[in-house]
């Protein structure tokens, strides 16, 4: 058991930098597979989906894709922001 | 296999660190704290990871053209500085064998020299939150190892901490989950996802359970005055209650009758051999101090016979079982204020960071964050009380990131950006461009 602690330390560590480092939105960070951080606070969800908001102004679309929805670089999300931009 | 598992990450991430010198704060911070190095049994146990980790840290400091290079002047900094100078100054008085004090004032001036560096690279919010995570996953492995174990055992294993710090000794392990369990309240009040809040409220059980687990009689003080302190915090005063008396009690008897045995011996504890010393290294140090009053005889001069023989020939020896009279005995009274004020500074910090979020919805997080950070210095003067851990570093990061809210709030509110949103990797997300509308056809006028 001891040792399984050990890798979750270690993995949580090295999440947890990535998580230090990474920019959501900067298109470098399209390769990162999980969409799902553990570090995640309720203050950078209202930010990012605020700023979602006025991108989406910006950009024309009707609302900001939610955070469930922003897959960056998958299939799916290009299929719903394809259906709501119409490109 | 834990050696070369420790290797691969640190070859991983070290290099990451001369880009993003925060992260080198934080492998440097996660070597002190969680000590992986000591527990992996390999050839990784005897490389010098902290001192890897501070060179690539300042090197990417310095190298690095968009981290602020100023270095943090807060009430709480300079304090840090003095303490460092008051502890140099005060080295070459020390009656402890002059290798033995070196290397004691070497490592206690390494941690509080870092603080500078930590504070300085604090600029956002994002880092305070990653800082927490981490105090939370070096001495959370210790929780979930040594909890666990006394989970599964019906609590007669007796929880550790890390082996060859400061906490490794039951008594002081347990301080050290008292004073991050308000800190994991904080993340669980600003978690995004249910899961890990329900992560959370299990972890601060179970954190309780750990206390208790280390059979540690001050800790059960210091269990109680956290509860009282969280409950005098709390917005919902009645649930609070509810859950934190229900918690304590379920706690208590998950415990077996050794425990209870245990803790029995407070009422009787003049005849209590372990009380007895700590009693007798009280004394002890209350007559030092008052013998070497501005120089302190230094770091734990307490552990040879010859020093405790000038005020009681023949006695034990230990570490001086309380952070009051351990500085004040080990480095004197100029050393003490100034130590003091380092806790004032942190507490008011605290006060203050509280008072500018108060009404303000946008920086709730650091309202919560004031909250427990004050319970969690609370939680350590309470159990310092009895244990040995006058200059333990976890603690004084815990003081370095709270204060270090207080710029970013005041910023927030003025609506300015932080150091690092306007010159970090932040600062290369740039705005999308409006999407030309195609409707027009190729021959449509831009």
């Amino acid at each position: 058991m001891s040792a399984l602690i050990y890798l979750v330390a270690l993995g949580s560590v090295g999440w947890l930098v990535l998580w230090t480092i990474r920019d959501p939105k900067a298109p470098k960070w399209d390769w990162w597979p999980i969409d799902w951080w553990p570090f995640d606070t309720r203050a950078e969800a209202d930010a990012q989906m605020q700023g979602d908001q006025q991108r989406a102004e910006l950009t024309g679309r009707q609302r900001a894709v939610p955070w469930r929805e922003r897959r960056s670089n998958s299939w799916r999300t290009q299929r719903v922001v394809g259906r709501r931009t119409g490109r | 296999m834990r050696s070369l598992l420790l290797l691969v990450e640190m070859v991983a991430l070290l290099p990451i660190s001369l880009m993003y010198p925060f992260v080198g704060v934080l492998l440097f911070d996660w070597i002190s704290f969680m000590n992986p190095q000591q527990i992996s049994w390999g050839f990784a146990s005897s490389l010098p990871w902290a001192l890897i980790a501070f060179v690539f840290t300042m090197a990417g400091w310095i190298l690095s053209p968009v981290e602020p290079k100023r270095i943090a002047v807060t009430p709480l900094t300079v304090m840090i500085v003095l303490f460092v100078i008051g502890i140099t100054v005060n080295l070459p008085f020390s009656l402890a064998p002059a290798a033995y004090a070196y290397d004691a004032w070497l490592r206690t001036a390494k941690i509080f020299l870092f603080l500078i560096v930590t504070a300085s690279l604090l600029t956002d919010k994002h880092r305070i939150d990653a800082m927490i995570w981490l105090i939370i996953i070096s001495i959370g492995y210790y929780i979930l190892d040594q909890g666990g174990i006394s989970v599964i055992t019906l609590g007669a294993h007796k929880a550790f901490g890390p082996p060859n710090s400061q906490i490794t000794d039951n008594n002081c392990f347990a301080a050290a989950v008292l004073v991050i369990v308000p800190l994991m309240n904080y993340l669980r009040l600003q978690s995004r996802h249910a899961l890990i809040r329900t992560g959370f409220g299990l972890a601060i059980g179970l954190s309780i359970l750990t206390v208790l687990a280390s059979y540690s009689r001050g800790a059960l003080l210091g269990v109680l005055a956290v509860g009282f302190a969280f409950w005098l915090k709390s917005k919902k005063k009645v649930l609070s209650l509810v859950v934190i008396v229900t918690g304590l009690l379920v706690g208590v008897l998950f415990m077996p009758e050794k425990w209870w045995e245990r803790m029995d011996t407070i009422r009787h504890y003049q005849h209590d051999a372990s009380a007895e010393s700590r009693l007798f290294i009280w004394r002890v140090a209350w007559q030092l101090f008052k013998q070497h009053p501005l120089t302190g005889v230094g770091f734990h001069a307490t552990a040879f016979h010859y020093v405790i023989d000038m005020i009681s020939p023949g006695g034990n020896v230990h570490d001086i079982h309380s952070i009051w009279l351990q500085i004040l005995a080990e480095q004197g009274i100029v050393v003490f204020c100034i130590w003091l004020g380092m806790i004032a500074a942190g507490w008011v910090g605290c006060r203050r960071l509280a008072r500018a979020s108060r009404n303000h919805p946008e920086v709730a997080w650091a309202a919560d964050l004031a909250r427990m950070g004050q319970i969690s210095i609370l939680a350590y003067v309470v159990t310092g009380t009895f244990l040995p851990i006058s200059s333990w570093d976890v603690f004084f990061t815990v003081l370095v990131t709270v204060g270090a809210a207080n710029p970013i709030v005041a910023r927030q509110l003025a609506g300015q950006a932080t150091p690092s949103e306007g010159s970090t990797w932040r600062r290369r997300v740039r705005p999308m461009r409006p999407i030309r509308p195609i409707s027009g056809g190729l021959g449509a006028s831009p």
